[in-house]
């Protein structure tokens, strides 16, 4: 397996996440895409890493990590107290805010 | 083998932990007597961080962790501008009626953010600036969504983290395509030419989109105008100032950082962005009827005319842009305390219609807010005119005529929007207005300095801008 497989799978990924973040419209499933996006990161980051016979990388994928939890801490918080609220997570129903 | 344990130097860090024990310490206080204590031990602390920079400021500079933190006099002018940020937006969450059930949280959350603020500034790593944004981004969606039992709250604070995590992903992405080029997360290697250029440079750019976000920079804007809309005002007031401040160092950084005085791509970047922010920021801003909405937008214009700055590295753009910088806090913090002085306690938000007559019944008040208007639009004689001045004149002087003439065209076109507030208080009768209620002593004190300040940096701009000079004398090189 080659570098241009791994951070080719990892661009992949990263891309799917990121076409689902702009095609779905559910706020649960735009969390769930973003967290595609950095898992997607760490896969290519590892790749880097064991090109470049470093350890940093790996080092950079626990931090990423550890981000990844609290972000989803504070974001399904946010989603649980907007979902209390309006009753949807449809976030082509949320525009309550134009101009 | 060998293990040597890597040169930690916490000192450099020292303000850092005193505003992480304090916003530590805030969140056990509780109810209307503890918010008043939180309030006061988060300003002391933010203070206390404040009153180091002079100590340091033309000194060694502060060197930690192996170099990943490092703390010259161009980090320690904008860490200044940060706390001031922090300060204000203290000041005015206390002024402003806040939940019942809220304990000392509010501060906490604003110490924490301005810690990550502190790291984005001082890093000189890809990584500890990532870790910054984050310690920055998660406390300021929690601040946005403060108000749980607003549908406009939780609106601004779902689109805010779901656009904020996408634009975190953007940056990660660079860092991981920058790691590959260079092996290193470091911005040191940026000065030389990297093995892969194509993969450094997508990094770099995906790097500065997701920094972009922050600035709320076009095509990264779409965030700003609900977060602001939604969220209390004083927390707009900080979103719209502190993060942008923090931004704006990692984004003169990163411009510092990169090899020689060439145009690059990164240039062309920023111009783009830079135009775009002015064009569709000014044109949305002319729309609105809100008043925080057309802060909001004229937010955006404002980062496009300082993205100007960064066009202009590695010449006189830097100055220009922190004195620029200095100047936005003054205003627009000032525009938004008034906007949090005016709010309505229940039901509606504040439209521009509401100002009518204000002159009459509220003169001083008045007063102030035109002097914020009146230096957003950048005429003199306040701080915002000398503030573009000094911007355009950098641009011009590196050669970046195109931009500077669509700043100077929207400039003109901003004066619509921001004459027009002026305009409702002094010419408009407004007998048929809701009573206004006379703001908290505290809220009309620091209305009243910012609005002193802004004038004072219109009437002597060479005292502001002589301290700015002296931090990039050793960075001009």
């Amino acid at each position: 397996m080659s570098l241009e497989h791994v951070v080719g799978l990892g661009i992949v990924l990263f891309a799917v996440g990121a076409a689902g973040f702009f095609i779905r419209s559910n706020a649960l499933v735009l969390l769930l895409c973003v967290e595609l996006m950095l898992n997607a990161v760490n896969l290519i980051l590892v790749g880097f890493s064991r090109y470049l016979h470093g350890t940093e990388g790996q080092v950079f994928v626990f931090m990423i990590m550890t981000v990844a939890a609290a972000e989803a801490a504070v974001g399904l918080a946010i989603l649980v107290a907007l979902y209390r609220l309006l009753r949807t997570l449809d976030m082509s129903r949320i525009n309550l805010l134009k101009g | 083998m060998a293990f040597s344990i890597p040169d930690v130097n916490l000192a450099s860090l020292l303000p850092e932990i005193v505003l992480l024990a304090a916003a530590a310490g805030v969140l056990l206080f509780d109810g209307r007597a503890g918010r008043r204590r939180a309030a006061a031990v988060a300003a002391a602390a933010v203070a206390s961080s404040l009153a180091t920079i002079p100590f340091l400021f033309r000194g060694a500079g502060m060197t930690g962790f192996s170099g990943l933190i490092v703390k010259d006099d161009v980090t320690l002018v904008f860490l200044a501008l940060m706390d001031l940020a922090a300060l204000g937006a203290i000041v005015l969450a206390s002024g402003g009626a806040a939940d019942a059930e809220e304990g000392g949280e509010l501060y906490g959350l604003t110490l924490f953010a301005l810690i990550g603020m502190h790291l984005m500034a001082a890093s000189r790593d890809l990584l500890v600036l990532f870790l910054g944004m984050e310690t920055l981004a998660l406390p300021l969606y929690i601040l946005v969504g403060s108000r749980r039992a607003s549908r406009d709250g939780m609106e601004a604070a779902v689109k805010y983290f779901l656009l904020g995590s996408f634009a975190s992903a953007l940056f990660l992405l660079g860092l991981a395509l920058y790691y590959g080029a260079t092996g290193t997360a470091g911005l040191g290697a940026l000065s030389q030419t990297p093995a892969r250029p194509s993969l450094a440079f997508a990094g770099l750019a995906l790097v500065t989109a997701g920094v972009g976000f922050k600035i709320a920079a076009v095509p990264f804007h779409m965030w700003a105008p609900d977060a602001y809309e939604g969220a209390p005002v004083p927390v707009a007031a900080y979103i719209s100032v502190a993060p942008k401040v923090a931004a704006f160092a990692v984004l003169l950084r990163l411009g510092l950082s990169l090899p020689g005085p060439d145009p690059g791509f990164w240039t062309q970047a920023v111009l783009a962005m830079s135009a775009a922010s002015m064009i569709v920021g000014n044109l949305a801003a002319l729309r609105q009827s809100g008043f925080v909405r057309m802060l909001a937008y004229s937010g955006v214009a404002q980062a496009g005319y300082m993205l100007i700055g960064l066009a202009a590295l590695p010449a006189r753009g830097g100055e220009a842009l922190v004195f620029y910088l200095l100047v936005y806090l003054f205003m627009n913090l000032g525009a938004f305390a008034a906007a949090a002085a005016l709010e309505r306690r229940e039901g509606g938000r504040l439209q521009i219609e509401d100002l009518s007559g204000l002159a009459s019944r509220r003169p001083l008040f008045a007063f102030a807010l035109a002097v914020f208007m009146v230096s957003l639009a950048g005429l003199p004689p306040t701080g915002g005119f000398f503030a573009k001045f000094t911007l355009f004149k950098a641009g011009i002087d590196a050669g970046q005529l195109p931009v500077v003439l669509v700043a100077v065209v929207m400039t003109v076109v901003s004066l619509f929007y921001y004459l027009r507030v002026v305009a409702v208080l002094y010419m408009r009768d407004g007998a048929e207005r809701p009573e206004i209620r006379p703001a908290a002593p505290l809220l009309a004190c620091f209305i009243g300095a910012a609005a002193v300040l802004t004038l004072l940096a219109g009437v002597l701009p060479g005292e502001f801008i002589r301290e700015i000079l002296a931090a990039f004398a050793p960075a001009a090189l």
